[in-house]
């Protein structure tokens, strides 16, 4: 990609953005909407700053990384392993499937109040709740990727001397390692916005938390900055993360070729 | 071949986006408890650090920035028993020696005095 594309797709990206900054500063400015329901750009901007200072900014956003990072990793592990072998043993797939439909229904904060009751306030009910919303999308995803494996592959390898292993490593989880990307950055996606929930009733720290203590002392530009954040780090994890490692999957087992 | 594949992903971003990705989130988890400990010494005064290793327990007063709002409050209370707040110096008593490294461990504590008590 030249530099001069790359540059245009920067701004084409940032142009939204700044339309929506103009616009909100516009709507403070004229004063359409009272200050103490929506701050002015430059105060959420001086909000962010008193808040890196004194270090609470910083302590939160790592709290939330971590509780994300765990009910993340948590949730792709035994999501991929339970879809895995609900692939390949039909009697497995026959047990879990009709329960992982029903609870897979069940939005993550539904659990809410029952993982309070059952964790207490704390890092294992924030977990549980992020481990519901992503765990049946990655199973899921992991299903239907193992099904899609074409049959002809695994009959070559088992017919070339390979063994049952063997059709699962060089076969199975190669070919549906697209299926689980989407998965992964489906989940991500709604394993943030339960995170973001379940600090704001089972935690007293992290960006949720941040926000939601935010709106007992008044503090609008705070709860923006906590908002803004969570923006800002879920389009830099899609973006930097789980895009191009999505994108390097699909073209790494051929489901697309790459543009030249 | 490998070192043209290599640089197309590096130029395409698939190498690099993930590897700064990776980079952002350590800094963000990481960045300032890696900071705040390469310099807690500079924030214990010398009568602080005079008396770290052959007091079990001492009286401080942690001088901040700022005056101290809910999330610091419940941190002081966590470490130990707060003596008091006076504008924005913390007033601390009984503080292990180990949990005042920890505390200068923080980069928005600007300093940390003995108080003559102890």
């Amino acid at each position: 990609m030249s530099l001069q594309r790359w540059s245009w797709n920067i701004a084409a990206a940032l142009f939204p953005f700044a339309v929506l900054l103009v616009a909100w500063q516009l709507i403070t400015v004229a004063k359409l909407v009272p200050p103490n329901f929506l701050p002015t750009p430059h105060e959420v901007f001086v909000a962010w700053l008193d808040v890196i200072k004194d270090g609470s900014y910083v302590a939160n956003i790592g709290a939330s990384l971590v509780r994300l990072g765990v009910g993340f990793a948590v949730s792709t592990i035994l999501g991929i392993v339970l879809g895995v072998l609900m692939g390949l043993h039909r009697g497995i797939a026959d047990f879990f499937q009709p329960l992982a439909s029903f609870f897979n229904a069940l939005s993550g904060i539904a659990w809410a109040p029952l993982a309070i009751t059952w964790f207490g306030l704390g890092p294992a009910a924030v977990t549980f709740i992020i481990w519901n919303s992503i765990f049946f999308l990655v199973l899921f995803n992991t299903l239907v990727g193992v099904k899609a494996v074409p049959m002809i592959y695994e009959n070559a390898v088992l017919t070339l001397g390979g063994n049952r292993w063997q059709v699962i490593a060089h076969v199975l989880l190669p070919g549906a390692l697209p299926s689980m990307i989407t998965g992964l950055r489906m989940g991500m996606g709604f394993g943030w916005r339960a995170l973001i929930v379940a600090e704001m009733i089972a935690a007293s720290s992290g960006l949720g938390f941040m926000i939601f203590d935010a709106r007992y002392i008044q503090r609008p530009d705070l709860i923006l900055v906590g908002i803004v954040t969570i923006g800002l780090i879920w389009l830099a994890t899609d973006r930097l993360l789980l895009v191009p490692l999505e994108r390097w999957t699909i073209e790494r087992w051929g489901l697309v070729s790459k543009l030249q | 071949m490998k070192v043209e594949r290599f640089i197309r992903r590096f130029r395409d971003g698939v190498i690099w986006r993930p590897v700064f990705a990776a980079l952002v989130l350590a800094v963000l988890i990481f960045g300032a408890g890696v900071y705040g400990g390469l310099t807690a010494e500079r924030r214990m005064a010398p009568e602080v650090k005079a008396v770290l290793n052959t007091q079990r327990y001492l009286g401080i007063a942690v001088v901040l920035d700022f005056p101290p709002e809910e999330f610091h409050m419940k941190y002081f209370q966590a470490i130990g028993t707060m003596g008091g707040v006076n504008g924005t110096t913390v007033l601390m008593r009984r503080i292990m020696a180990e949990q005042v490294r920890e505390l200068a461990g923080h980069y928005w504590i600007r300093r940390i005095e003995l108080l003559p008590s102890s």
